[in-house]
This record gives C-alpha cells, sequence and structure tokens, in this order.
C-alpha cells in the first residue's frame, strides 16, 4: 500500500480520465442524470449509495473489466449502501458543524473553505476504498487519511482541477454538471488506481 | 469487485421498497412511506432466509430509511401544523384587541 509519497501524474490521469469518460459519454451522462435527479430527490439521502454506484462503474472502466458496466450499473452502489451511506452522513454531519465556525467574524469563513477543502483532500479515496475493497467507512477514511497525508498537496492541485472541471459544466445554469461531473469522478478513480494499485482491488 | 453475492437477483421487494420510499419523500406522502416500510422489512426477511438466493439488502435498508424519514416528517409536520393552528388565533385576536384597549386607555381629548 502507498503509504509514502506518491509521484502525482497531473497530465496522465487526467488524459486517461477524459478517455475513459469520451469512451463511454451517453452511459455517464444518463447515469450522472439519475444520480443528481435521485440524490436531490431524496434529500440527499442516497448521495452515498448513488456515489458509490458511479466509482464501482469507473473503476470497472478503468481495470477493463468485461462485461462493460451499463447504465443500470450505476444502482450497484446500493452493495454499498451502509457504509456509503454512513460516510456521507457523517462527514456532512462534521462539515456541518464545522460551518458554524462562519459565526466568528472576519476568520470564520475563511477557516471553513481551509477546513472544507482540507477534509475534501483528506477523504477524496474513501469512497473508491468502500466501493473496490469492501471497507467500513471509518477505517476507509482514516486510510484515504493516511495515504493522501504524505502527498496533500500534489493531490489537492489534482482535485482541484479535477473538481473545476467537473464544475465546468454549471456555467450553463447547472444542468451542464451532468455532462461534466462523471469526469471528475473518473479522473479520481485513475488516480486511486494508480496511488493503490491494481493488486488492492479485492 | 465482482464477487458471486454480487450477481444474485435482486428480490422484487427490495426494488419496491426503494421506489415507494424515494416516492414518499419526493410527494410528502405517508400512504407510500408505508408501503416501503413493509417491503423494506419483508425484503430484509427475504434475503436472509435464502441469502444464497437473492439480494438487495442494501435496497431495502435505502427503502427502510426513506420510509420512516417520511413518517417522521409526516409526525413533525402534524405536530407543527397543531401548534400553528392553535397559536394564530390567539396571536390574530391579540392583535385585533390591542387597538381597541389603547383607545379605550388614551380617549381623545
Amino acid at each position: 500500500m502507498m503509504e509514502g509519497k506518491v509521484d502525482v501524474k497531473f497530465g496522465e490521469w487526467i488524459q486517461q480520465g477524459w478517455e475513459l469518460y469520451k469512451a463511454n459519454i451517453g452511459i455517464w451522462i444518463v447515469a450522472s442524470l439519475l444520480v443528481i435527479v435521485i440524490s436531490v430527490a431524496t434529500l440527499g439521502i442516497l448521495s452515498g449509495p448513488m456515489m458509490a454506484g458511479m466509482a464501482w462503474m469507473a473503476l470497472v472502466l478503468v481495470d477493463r473489466k468485461e462485461p462493460k458496466p451499463q447504465m443500470g450499473d450505476v444502482f450497484k452502489g446500493f452493495d454499498y449502501f451502509l457504509q456509503s451511506f454512513l460516510f456521507y452522513l457523517v462527514w456532512g454531519v462534521i462539515m456541518l458543524a464545522v460551518s458554524f465556525v462562519t459565526l466568528i467574524p472576519c476568520i470564520g469563513t475563511l477557516v471553513v473553505i481551509v477546513v472544507s477543502i482540507a477534509l475534501n483532500t483528506a477523504l477524496m479515496f474513501g469512497l473508491f476504498l468502500i466501493v473496490d475493497k469492501k471497507m467500513e467507512f471509518w477505517p476507509a477514511s482514516m486510510l484515504s487519511l493516511n495515504v493522501v497525508k504524505p502527498n496533500f498537496f500534489p493531490l489537492l492541485g489534482l482535485l482541484v482541477v479535477a473538481g473545476l472541471i467537473g464544475q465546468v459544466g454549471s456555467i450553463a445554469c447547472g444542468i451542464g454538471v451532468i455532462v461534466t461531473m462523471p469526469i471528475t469522478v473518473c479522473i479520481l478513480a485513475v488516480a486511486y488506481r494508480n496511488v493503490f494499485g491494481v493488486q488492492a482491488a479485492a | 469487485m465482482n464477487t458471486v453475492q454480487d450477481q444474485l437477483p435482486i428480490t422484487p421487494l427490495a426494488i419496491w421498497a426503494l421506489i415507494f420510499g424515494i416516492a414518499s419523500l419526493v410527494f410528502c406522502c405517508l400512504p407510500l412511506a408505508i408501503p416501503a416500510i413493509i417491503c423494506g422489512h419483508l425484503a430484509r426477511s427475504r434475503i436472509e432466509q435464502t441469502p444464497e438466493a437473492v439480494s438487495g439488502r442494501g435496497m431495502a435498508m435505502a427503502g427502510l430509511i426513506m420510509g420512516y424519514v417520511s413518517v417522521v416528517a409526516f409526525i413533525l409536520a402534524c405536530i407543527l401544523g397543531i401548534i400553528t393552528a392553535l397559536t394564530i388565533p390567539a396571536v390574530i385576536k391579540l392583535r385585533d384587541g390591542t387597538p381597541r384597549n389603547e383607545c379605550r386607555e388614551n380617549p381623545v381629548q
């Protein structure tokens, strides 16, 4: 397991993520639409399992496994329902608690922004570990944190770039996110597989 | 990632639990939450009885959670409605009465 320094290959990983997305664009758009509609309709309760489904699809494509994932495979995330649900619930509640710091004048908002960016970076591989290695949410979060810690700034850079690409779609009244969000998932799946290696797959 | 467990067919009860659960949240409807809870419990017991034949534990649990969330939301909405119904007439009465009292207490010239 990579708990030391990792060689973060920005260009290569983004290129591979883009290729994965481009080759299966139809499936990704429908899957993304399902994820967003169901997550919003259920007040975020199903965000965890739906995103786990997308992570599962991305990992199958990264590993070039056959058969290729289909649109309905986004519901595969329900095989990891409890852990993915708890992952989103627990870290969501922690973020909500942290957001109360904004009540402190001047530095409050800055503190919340820094903490949320740091937390998102630390947990960037959490959901992939739950899906790939069938880990429980807390050990997965801690393992993600331990791997990210020594490579914090390069991985933060990757997450910012991937996140910006994924959010480009929000310019078009937010609807474009359906098209661009899966690109972020693909880039992160490529990064996960490069950091943790194929042998890590259960 | 793909185990034998993943290849098992999903019990229809789990799928129905999920559908009813989502619908109960979308339409804020108690009559949809109850079948979600019933289907969810039935699906879970069926999966526990025959774990080698069917899957869908996650979907059943999702349906159950959304069903219970809808029931709790319905109860909270009822309590809020009763409190509002009890307090609003009193507030209106108080507001209507205030100017009259002021007039009585302060006769013009």
